[in-house]
C-alpha cells in the first residue's frame, strides 16, 4: 500500500500523550494503529485519542480501543477518547457501548 | 383380296344377307358364346365381309381404276381388335371362307382362292397379335395405342397379306409381283385406317367426343365438298387441302371425328373417281393421280389419329394435374387453418413480454414449427420474486398441435401459481410434476427452472431439459448442467435435484428448447456445440438481438419440424450510476478499503450521503470483515460479493461468501461485536450458512437511521 490507511499523529503536551488518528480503521490496520498508539504513550499519564476526524472505524477499531483501554488501565494510565456523538467514531463507539467503560468526550 | 382381278368379275352375285347383330351390340359380345353364338358371329363376319367386298368392287368397276380402299380388310381388323382372342378363330374362318368363296365365284383357281383367303386371314391376325400383345384393348385416344395400331394393323398386317396375296397370285398365274404387292398393301392399309379405324374409334374409349355439333357437321360437309371439288372441279393437285380437315378433327374433336372425316374424304374420293372420268391431277394419268391421292389420304388419316391421341392425352394430363392441384390446395388450406389456430393459441398462451428491471434484461423468441402437426408445446415464462429475484422457466410439452398447446397453457398457469411461493426450483418441479399427473392431457414434458438473484446466484433445477448456457462477457461459455432429473410425467415421487451457479455481471444465460439444437440424423452434442459457438459469438449483443440472431445462426429456417424457444437473460453490471451496487472482492483485509471507496462513490451517485452512508459503510464493512475472517482458509482466500439495492425507503444489502466458516479464530467477542453492530443498525438481519457459502442480508433505512439516537 502506497499510502497508509490511517495516520497516527502524536504530541506530548505535559504528561499527556495526545494522539490524533485520521483516515480509516478496519480489519487491515486495526492492530497496527493500536500498536502505534501504544508506542506513542511513552511515560505519559494521560492518553487522549482523538478520533473525531476519523473517516471510518468498524468493530476492529472498537476492539483495538478496547484492548488499548485494558492495556493502559493496567499501567495506571488514564484514557480519554475524543469522539463527538455525531462523528463516525462517536456513533460506532456508542453503538458498541464503549461509552459505558471508556471516557468518551465531545472534544 | 386381289382387287384387280376381282374387278373383272364384279357381276357375280353374292348372298349378302345374314342375321342381324346380336342385341347386346357388337362390342359387348359375351365372353362365352354358345354354339349358336359362334355361328351367329361367323355369319355376321361373313356377311359384313361380303358386303364390304361388294362395295369395294362396285367402286372399282365404276371407276375403271384400282380400288381406293379395301373395306373388308378394315372390317376383319376391327373384329379382331375388339373381340377376345377366343373368338378370333370364328372371325378369321368367316373372313377366310367368304374370301375364298367369292374368289372361286369370281373365277379364280382353287389355289389362287386359297392363297387370297390365307392372305386375308394372316393379315388381320398379325396386326391384331401385335396390337393386343403390346397394349391389350385398343383405345385410339391413347398415343401409344395409336402407334401400335399403325405399326401392327395398318402397316405390318397388310404387308404380310400383300406378300402372301401377291405371291399366290404370281405363283398361280398372276401379274407382276411388286405391282400387286404395292396395290394390295396400300389398299388394305387404307381400308384398315379408314374403315377399321372408324369402327374401332367407336369402341370403349374414354374420349367420347363426336362430330355431333354444328362445327363438326360443317367440318364433315366442308371436307366432302372440298374433296369433291379437288377431284372433279379442278385437276390441280389440291386434294391434300381437303385432308387438312382430318387433322383439324384430330385436334378439336378426337379420334372418332378423325375416323369419320377420313371416311368421308375417302368415300368422296371413291365416288368421285367412279362418277367422273376426267383428269384428276394435271399431267398425271388417273392411275398415278389416284395412287398419290390414296397415299395422301392414308397419311393424313394416320396423322389425324396421332394428333387426336396426343391432344387427348394432354388434356387428360392437364385435367389430372389440375384435379390433384385442387385437392392439394384444399388440403393445404385446411392444414394452414389448423396450423394458424394452433399457432394463435400457442402465441396467446406465451407471455407477451418478459419482465425487466434494473438488474435483468430478458428477451425471448418463439418460432413455431412450419408443419401444423408440430406446432405447440414449447413455452417460457418469467416471474418476479421477492428480494429482487426473478424466476425463469423454459419447457417443452411433448406432443404437438392444439392439444399440446393447451397442455402447455395449463402447465404455465400452474407454474405461475407455484413459483410465487416456492423458493426451491427442485420442489417447484416436483409440484409441477404432481400437477401434470392430475391433468389427463399432459403426458410428458421437460422443463428447466432457475431463480436468479441480483447478485448473480442462479438456483436451478432441470427435468429432462437441455442445459442452459451461460455466456460471460469475458471468458468461455459454460453449461449450467447440474441438477438434472427425469422429465415431468405426472410422477411426483421422482427424485429432483437443484444446484447453484454463479453468474458474473454482464453474463447472459441462454434458456432454450430442444428445437434449437436438434437436427434429424445428428447427435445432440453437435447441436450443443453449435449453440456454444454461435451464442458465444453473439454474447455482447442486446438480449433481444441476441435471440433473433441466434435463431438465424442456428439454422432455424422456414422449414422447421419442431418449435423453437430461446430466452436470453442478462445480468446487468453496475458500473454506471445505478440503483444497484455489486462488487466482488477477494476476501482479504486490504480489499475493504477499495470496497468502501466503491461504495462511497455509488452512494454519492445515488445521493445517499450522511447517515445512511455511515450506516452502510459500517454494516457492509462488518459483514465483509466477517467473511474475511471466517470464510476461507488463510492461504486460500476466496471471493466476497457485496450487493446493494435501493428500495423504497431503504437499501437492501447482501454480502455473500462462497466458503465455509472456518472458525480459524475462535469467537473472541469481536466477531460477535461486528454482528451486533449490524443487527443494531439494520432491519431484517439474517445470516444463512449453507454448504456453499454464507449469505448475510439486511436492510438499512434511508431516512430514519437507527444509529442516530
Amino acid at each position: 500500500m502506497s499510502e497508509p490507511l490511517a495516520r497516527v499523529d502524536v504530541s506530548h503536551p505535559g504528561t499527556a500523550a495526545h494522539v490524533v488518528v485520521t483516515g480509516e480503521i478496519d480489519i487491515s490496520n486495526g492492530e497496527d494503529v493500536g500498536l502505534q498508539i501504544l508506542d506513542s504513550i511513552e511515560d505519559a499519564r494521560l492518553l487522549v485519542i482523538d478520533l473525531s476526524r476519523l473517516g471510518f472505524i468498524d468493530s476492529q477499531g472498537i476492539r483495538m480501543i478496547h484492548e488499548l483501554s485494558s492495556s493502559v488501565d493496567g499501567r495506571g494510565i488514564e484514557l480519554e477518547v475524543v469522539a463527538p456523538a455525531d462523528s463516525v467514531a462517536g456513533q460506532v463507539l456508542r453503538l458498541a457501548c464503549l461509552d459505558e467503560t471508556i471516557t468518551i468526550t465531545e472534544g | 383380296m386381289k382387287t384387280q382381278h376381282a374387278a373383272e368379275q364384279i357381276g357375280e352375285d353374292l348372298s349378302a344377307d345374314g342375321p342381324a347383330l346380336p342385341e347386346k351390340g357388337l362390342w359387348t359380345w359375351p365372353d362365352r358364346l354358345g354354339s349358336g353364338g359362334t355361328v351367329a358371329l361367323f355369319i355376321v363376319v361373313a356377311t359384313t365381309y361380303a358386303i364390304g367386298a361388294r362395295l369395294a368392287f362396285a367402286l372399282i368397276v365404276s371407276s375403271g381404276l384400282d380400288g381406293v380402299f379395301f373395306i373388308p380388310a378394315g372390317i376383319t381388323a376391327a373384329f379382331l381388335l375388339r373381340l377376345p382372342r377366343r373368338h378370333w378363330a370364328t372371325v378369321l374362318l368367316g373372313a377366310g371362307v367368304t374370301e375364298a368363296a367369292m374368289d372361286l365365284a369370281n373365277g379364280f383357281t382353287f389355289a389362287q382362292s386359297l392363297g387370297f383367303a390365307a392372305a386375308n386371314v394372316a393379315e388381320p391376325l398379325l396386326g391384331a397379335l401385335i396390337v393386343t400383345s403390346a397394349i391389350g384393348v385398343l383405345d385410339l385416344a391413347r398415343r401409344k395405342h395409336v402407334v401400335f395400331f399403325i405399326v401392327g394393323s395398318v402397316l405390318a398386317g397388310p404387308a404380310l397379306g400383300a406378300l402372301i396375296g401377291a405371291g399366290a397370285d404370281r405363283m398361280f398365274g398372276g401379274d407382276d409381283f411388286l405391282a400387286t404387292f404395292g396395290q394390295w398393301w396400300l389398299g388394305d392399309a387404307l381400308g384398315v385406317v379408314i374403315v377399321g379405324g372408324s369402327i374401332v374409334a367407336w369402341g370403349p374409349s374414354p374420349d367420347r367426343r363426336t362430330l355431333g355439333s354444328l362445327p363438326g357437321a360443317a367440318l364433315l360437309a366442308g371436307s366432302a365438298v372440298l374433296t369433291g371439288y379437288a377431284m372433279i372441279g379442278t385437276d390441280l393437285p389440291i386434294v391434300f387441302m381437303s385432308l387438312i380437315g382430318i387433322v383439324v378433327a384430330g385436334v378439336v374433336f378426337g379420334p372418332r371425328a378423325v375416323a369419320m372425316t377420313a371416311l368421308t374424304v375417302a368415300v368422296t374420293v371413291a365416288l368421285s373417281i367412279s362418277l367422273f372420268s376426267g383428269d384428276l391431277i394435271v399431267g398425271l394419268t388417273r392411275g398415278t393421280a389416284l395412287l398419290i391421292i390414296k397415299i395422301e389420304v392414308g397419311l393424313f388419316a394416320l396423322a389425324g389419329l396421332v394428333v387426336a391421341a396426343e391432344a387427348h392425352e394432354r388434356e387428360l394430363a392437364s385435367r389430372r394435374a389440375s384435379a390433384s392441384e385442387l385437392r392439394a390446395a384444399l388440403i393445404e388450406k385446411d392444414r394452414q387453418q389448423e396450423h394458424e389456430i394452433a399457432l394463435r393459441l400457442q402465441r396467446a398462451l406465451l407471455p407477451s413480454e418478459l419482465l425487466q428491471d434494473d438488474r435483468f434484461r430478458m428477451a425471448a423468441r418463439y418460432e413455431a414449427a412450419s408443419d401444423m402437426l408440430e406446432v405447440g408445446g414449447d413455452w417460457y415464462d418469467s416471474i418476479r420474486l421477492d428480494r429482487g429475484r426473478v424466476g425463469i422457466v423454459v419447457g417443452d410439452v411433448v406432443g404437438h398441435g392444439i392439444e399440446a398447446a393447451t397442455s402447455m397453457g395449463r402447465l404455465r398457469s400452474a407454474f405461475a401459481a407455484l413459483a410465487i411461493s416456492e423458493e426451491s426450483p427442485m420442489r417447484l418441479l416436483t409440484e409441477l410434476d404432481r400437477f401434470a399427473g392430475t391433468q389427463g392431457g399432459t403426458a410428458f414434458a421437460t422443463a428447466v427452472y432457475g431463480i436468479l438473484d441480483p447478485v448473480g446466484e442462479l438456483r436451478y433445477a432441470s427435468a429432462g431439459h437441455p442445459p442452459p448456457l451461460v455466456l460471460p462477457r469475458h471468458g468461455s461459455p459454460y453449461w449450467v448442467d447440474g441438477a438434472r432429473s427425469q422429465p415431468l410425467y405426472g410422477e411426483s415421487r421422482t427424485p429432483r435435484r437443484e444446484a447453484v451457479a454463479r453468474i458474473e455481471p454482464d453474463s447472459t444465460i441462454i434458456f432454450y428448447s430442444d428445437g434449437l439444437v436438434e437436427r434429424r440424423g445428428e447427435p445432440i452434442e453437435v447441436g450443443l456445440g453449435r449453440l456454444e459457438t454461435e451464442a458465444g459469438a453473439l454474447r455482447n449483443l442486446d438480449p433481444d438481438e441476441l435471440c433473433r440472431q441466434l435463431v438465424t445462426r442456428m439454422g432455424v429456417g422456414s422449414e422447421r419440424n419442431d418449435d423453437v424457444v430461446v430466452v436470453a437473460v442478462r445480468l446487468l453490471s453496475l458500473e454506471s450510476p445505478h440503483r444497484d451496487f455489486r462488487l466482488d472482492i477477494p476476501a482479504v483485509p486490504t480489499e475493504l478499503k477499495r470496497l468502501r471507496d466503491e461504495l462511497r462513490s455509488w452512494l454519492k451517485l445515488n445521493q445517499l450521503t450522511g447517515q445512511v452512508e455511515t450506516d452502510l459503510l459500517l454494516t457492509v464493512g462488518e459483514a465483509c470483515s466477517n467473511a474475511v475472517r471466517h470464510a476461507y482458509p488463510e492461504d486460500r482466500p476466496g471471493l466476497c460479493t457485496v450487493a446493494l439495492q435501493i428500495e423504497e425507503d431503504h437499501v437492501r444489502v447482501r454480502v455473500i461468501d462462497y466458503g465455509t466458516w472456518h472458525e480459524r479464530a475462535k469467537p473472541d467477542g469481536y466477531t460477535g461485536r461486528g454482528t451486533d453492530i449490524m443487527r443494531s443498525v439494520s432491519s431484517d438481519f439474517s445470516r444463512e450458512t449453507g454448504a456453499d457459502g454464507t449469505t448475510v442480508s439486511f436492510r438499512i433505512p434511508i431516512k430514519h437511521s437507527k444509529l442516530k439516537r
